[in-house]
């Protein structure tokens, strides 16, 4: 028996590997990012629609895609944070049967088209297909046998979670004829008030499993433990952001009354989920897991900022999702660091990393002092205006859950950089390696993006309140 | 015009195929020879005849030997595609059959027996011939899954004869029912006196039990829940090749053949059986999803499977009647068809070699165990098929499941049944995912099984159907279209 024989369609393995050269990929994806710089500088802050309108046809069924305050920001950040990953995966082993550069495309085109679209169908069709390639990610690229369970719990908590919406997307056809946000958001099309809170609760549901509002939130972690670094990166920066922009842009505009109706329950879960996860973080071994909790909190206050029904606040959450992706994903970047020097991602094997490794204590600094929101960073800016917006909006326990969630924040990301950059220099870690040349361009736009949004956010929230103002007030 | 009938063409074929390999295999100056190759190329040519006959002979309505048969668009479609699969099925069997050295000869013509069978189910318009070419049909297919002398393959044969006898009983039964109210047989004149009828009270026990009888005989032969204990036995234990035949040629007929007793001449007693349709679905369904949920054998899982996809398929027929909703019901049995035959044709192909070199047929999931380091590609379109099955987008299946649900939202009656199918589907997702996950992440330990792709044309029809897969994903108002005419022609 030949070999010839046994491989009858081996032939067309080619095509699996297309997208095999780390060069051809990260020229494409610094292409994209190319393209969404331009979308910014030639966007215009004083138009409220949306822009660069593109109508995919096909076959008479109109598909429409568009751009505005909201989106922009969301496609910058997946087009700046993918090219960080493929640099990150530079040295990886190029033995593996398919290449993570094909996912990796295949990631930044779903999620494009997920930002970009204004379309309930198509949304949900790019928010469901980005599960295929992130379960084949992280299936074959962590190590250990729990990874199985956790791409499990990944694609069913999502699945589970959306195919209601699914089922009120379609209700919506039914009904109106029509998937188009363009029209769903003129008419009132649901004359029935039970009909619209069932379907808001089915909105909300898949929303809020991808957020992860509390008691939806078990996936989270498990995926980020599980997944390669640049998985967790775009897990943390891209794609948790599209279940609180799915809120922004289908839930809350097109569901105002049942919205009003239903804000305590969000107000409540999303505190719940706030103290709930800050105290959880304070106790976990895992770095990884760390910074996994601790995002769930910020998403958390993003959320409890969107329902607060202050204008400002809102802004404040869309700032602070964009700000929290930068933060985590560089957070996640600096645990991948380590892991790859030392393989381990327990708190307790690590101590005095700052006696040899400073460039890499001093970007720590930075990312720990953006994840507690101290001044001048990203997230300050944002969390400051949740704040107001719940003190303008008279939401006094909002404001003392959000005080203790920062509170909170300092205390375990102080925790954590503690324990791993200062102390006696452990046996294990002593043959340290600071920094590489590609790693440390890695951190620099990261945290040269921090830095300017803390310091300079108004290039961000000019676009943001003409959004805001045009569709929340 | 006796001759435009494509089927006395086959026929008649079929049976010079067969005259032929009587003849010359039993030649003794030539030691008995086998002859594989030799009458697939017959069976092939004869199909090919067959389908251009078809193609030609494209009349609308048609209706021929005193009403007995009635041809049509509807059963133009039935046609072609069932003569499509039969040429797709001999291609993709043949290797297998010679491996497993079941007769090649029996086998093709037992499927042209078949495929006549079904050709004629369909366009017959009388219950007792109706009666009679289900039997033929049936009678083959018993033939077909004993075909390998083991004992599993003659236990599922006997199962399969004794069950099936059972259930044509129960058809009988009902068909002499309702001859014994009407006192006729032919469904045009059925569907005339059951309007006349509809105001007498006292007929409607009768009327009811005759429906019920008749789904039973029905649903034996499409698999549905009630009647469905016997299918994975059957599925697993028959030859391959013969479970491609049981698999993918039955659906479309026998959806239009419930359609026509349902709609057209049970049409003013809907509400018997849409009662009757919407517990069977249901069941079915369930049964289907959780009944596959830790099967380790591949061909049970794919018959549970099929009892679930079974179940959406008919539950179209609950909805309000409009050539609409009837469309996406095609439209769900076009590509689940398409899809498991090209699902069976890698499975039949498939062979899994052990450690110490010996070879056997792919059985169970765990073989499939690190395919994707051997074979990438073919692991690649493994998951295509189970990805598209499941219904999960963007694959094109997605598309007709959710045509299908829409269809189900029109009537706030039947709202409930798609969030209960659209909660099953996420359970079967999970099955469908386990074997991703065995081909994809699993490693190491049998590295040295390996798995045999012969014939090239599983290559070739395999990527073809992927593409077929993908050009409805972004182009499949062509096949709405006709998938909506076809419905049209069935409302005539």
């Amino acid at each position: 028996m030949t070999d010839k024989e046994f491989h009858g369609l081996q032939m067309y393995v080619d095509l699996t590997n297309l997208y095999e050269d780390k060069q051809d990929t990260i020229m494409y994806s610094m292409m994209l990012y190319l393209g969404s710089v331009l979308l910014w500088i030639n966007y215009d802050p004083f138009h409220f629609a949306f822009q660069y309108e593109w109508t995919l046809n096909l076959q008479n069924h109109y598909f429409y895609f568009g751009v505005d305050g909201l989106s922009l920001f969301f496609i910058y950040l997946t087009t700046f944070l993918m090219p960080l990953c493929i640099v990150f995966n530079w040295t990886a082993s190029d033995k593996k049967v398919f290449s993570n550069y094909t996912t990796f495309l295949a990631i930044e085109l779903l999620l494009i088209i997920a930002f970009a679209t204004t379309d309930l169908l198509v949304f949900y069709i790019a928010f469901e297909t980005i599960l295929i390639p992130f379960f084949l990610f992280i299936g074959f690229n962590a190590h250990r046998k729990r990874r199985i369970h956790a791409s499990y719990l990944l694609f069913f908590y999502t699945i589970a979670g959306s195919i209601l919406m699914l089922v009120s997307i379609l209700t919506i056809y039914t009904y109106t004829g029509t998937t188009d946000l363009y029209i769903l958001l003129d008419r009132n099309y649901i004359q029935n008030d039970n009909m619209e809170k069932i379907i808001w609760l089915t909105f909300f549901l898949a929303f809020a499993v991808k957020v992860p509002v509390f008691p939806f939130h078990i996936w989270l972690p498990e995926a980020h433990v599980e997944a390669p670094t640049e998985g967790s990166v775009l897990l943390a920066g891209v794609l948790l952001k599209l279940g609180t922009y799915g809120m922004l842009r289908f839930l809350m505009p097109m569901f105002p009354t049942a919205t009003i109706y239903y804000t305590p329950l969000v107000l409540i879960l999303s505190t719940m989920g706030i103290l709930y996860t800050s105290f959880i973080t304070l106790r976990q071994i895992d770095i990884k897991r760390i910074v996994a909790y601790s995002s769930v909190a910020h998403m958390n206050l993003c959320i409890l900022g969107m329902f607060s029904g202050n204008i400002t606040a809102i802004a404040g959450s869309i700032l602070l999702m964009v700000g929290h992706g930068l933060v985590s994903g560089g957070l996640f970047f600096a645990i991948g660091v380590l892991y790859n020097r030392f393989h381990t991602k327990l708190i307790k094997y690590y101590s005095g990393l700052i006696h040899g490794m400073p460039m890499y204590a001093t970007f720590l600094f930075i990312l720990t002092m953006g994840n507690i929101s101290l001044p001048l960073t990203s997230n300050f800016i944002g969390e400051f205006l949740i704040l107001y917006g719940l003190y303008c909006s008279g939401n006094i326990y909002g404001l003392i859950i959000g005080m203790v969630s920062i509170f909170l924040g300092t205390l375990y990301s102080v925790l954590l950089f503690n324990k791993l950059i200062f102390g006696v220099v452990r046996e294990e870690n002593k043959k340290m390696k600071d920094l590489s040349f590609r790693e440390i361009h890695i951190f620099i736009p990261i945290v040269i993006h921090v830095i300017w949004m803390g310091v300079y956010p108004n290039s961000f929230l000019d676009i943001i309140n003409t959004y805001v103002v045009y569709n929340f007030f | 015009m006796l001759s435009i009938l494509s089927e006395h063409y086959l026929i008649l074929s079929s049976l010079i195929i067969l005259c032929f390999g009587i003849i010359y295999k039993f030649a003794t100056h030539l030691q008995f020879p086998e002859i594989n190759a030799s009458i697939n190329v017959l069976a092939l040519l004869a199909l090919l005849s067959t389908a251009i006959i078809v193609y030609v002979d494209s009349s609308v309505h048609l209706v021929l030997y005193n009403s007995l048969f009635v041809k049509d668009h509807v059963t133009l479609l039935v046609e072609a595609v069932t003569i499509l699969l039969a040429i797709g099925i001999l291609i993709m069997t043949s290797e297998y059959n010679k491996r497993e050295k079941l007769p090649q000869f029996e086998y093709v013509i037992l499927l042209l027996f078949v495929i006549t069978s079904i050709h004629l189910l369909v366009t017959v318009e009388e219950l007792f011939a109706f009666y009679l070419i289900l039997e033929f049909q049936s009678i083959c297919l018993y033939v077909l899954s004993s075909l390998k002398k083991n004992k599993y393959s003659v236990e599922a044969a006997m199962k399969y004869f004794i069950i099936g006898s059972f259930a044509s009983i129960l058809l009988l039964l009902g068909f002499s029912f309702i001859y014994g109210i009407s006192g006729m047989t032919n469904l045009e004149d059925l569907y005339v006196f059951f309007i006349g009828i509809k105001q007498q009270e006292q007929m409607d026990i009768l009327v009811c039990i005759s429906i019920l009888l008749i789904s039973a005989g029905l649903f034996f032969k499409i698999y549905m829940a009630p009647m469905h204990l016997w299918v994975s036995d059957i599925y697993a234990q028959s030859p391959t090749s013969s479970v491609i035949i049981f698999a993918t040629t039955s659906l479309l007929p026998f959806y239009i053949i419930v359609f026509k007793f349902y709609v057209h001449v049970f049409g003013e007693y809907d509400w018997i059986w849409k009662t009757i349709l919407l517990i069977t679905c249901l069941t079915s369904i369930l049964i289907g999803t959780i009944g596959a949920m830790y099967q380790y054998s591949i061909k049970r899982l794919l018959a549970y499977s099929s009892i679930a996809n079974t179940g959406y398929i008919f539950a179209s027929l609950l909805v309000y009647q409009s050539p609409f909703f009837i469309a996406n019901g095609l439209l769900y049995i076009l590509l689940y068809t398409i899809n498991s035959f090209g699902l069976f044709s890698l499975i039949v192909n498939m062979r899994y070699r052990n450690e110490k070199g010996e070879e056997f047929q792919l059985e169970n999931i765990d073989q499939l165990k690190g395919l994707v380091q051997q074979n990438a590609m073919l692991s690649v379109i493994f998951a295509i098929y189970f990805y598209t099955i499941a219904g999960l987008p963007p694959f094109s299946f997605f598309f007709t499941k959710i045509f299908l649900f829409s269809s189900l939202l029109y009537s706030t009656q039947t709202m409930w049944i798609v969030v209960l199918m659209a909660i099953v589907t996420v359970i079967s997702v999970f099955y469908y995912l386990r074997i991703i996950q065995i081909m994809f992440f699993s490693e190491g330990k049998q590295n040295l099984g390996r798995i045999r792709m012969q014939p090239q044309a599983v290559c070739i029809i395999n990527v073809m159907i992927v593409i077929f897969n993908g050009v409805f994903m972004v182009y499949g108002t062509p096949f709405v279209t006709v998938a909506q005419y076809i419905s049209f022609c069935l409302y005539i």
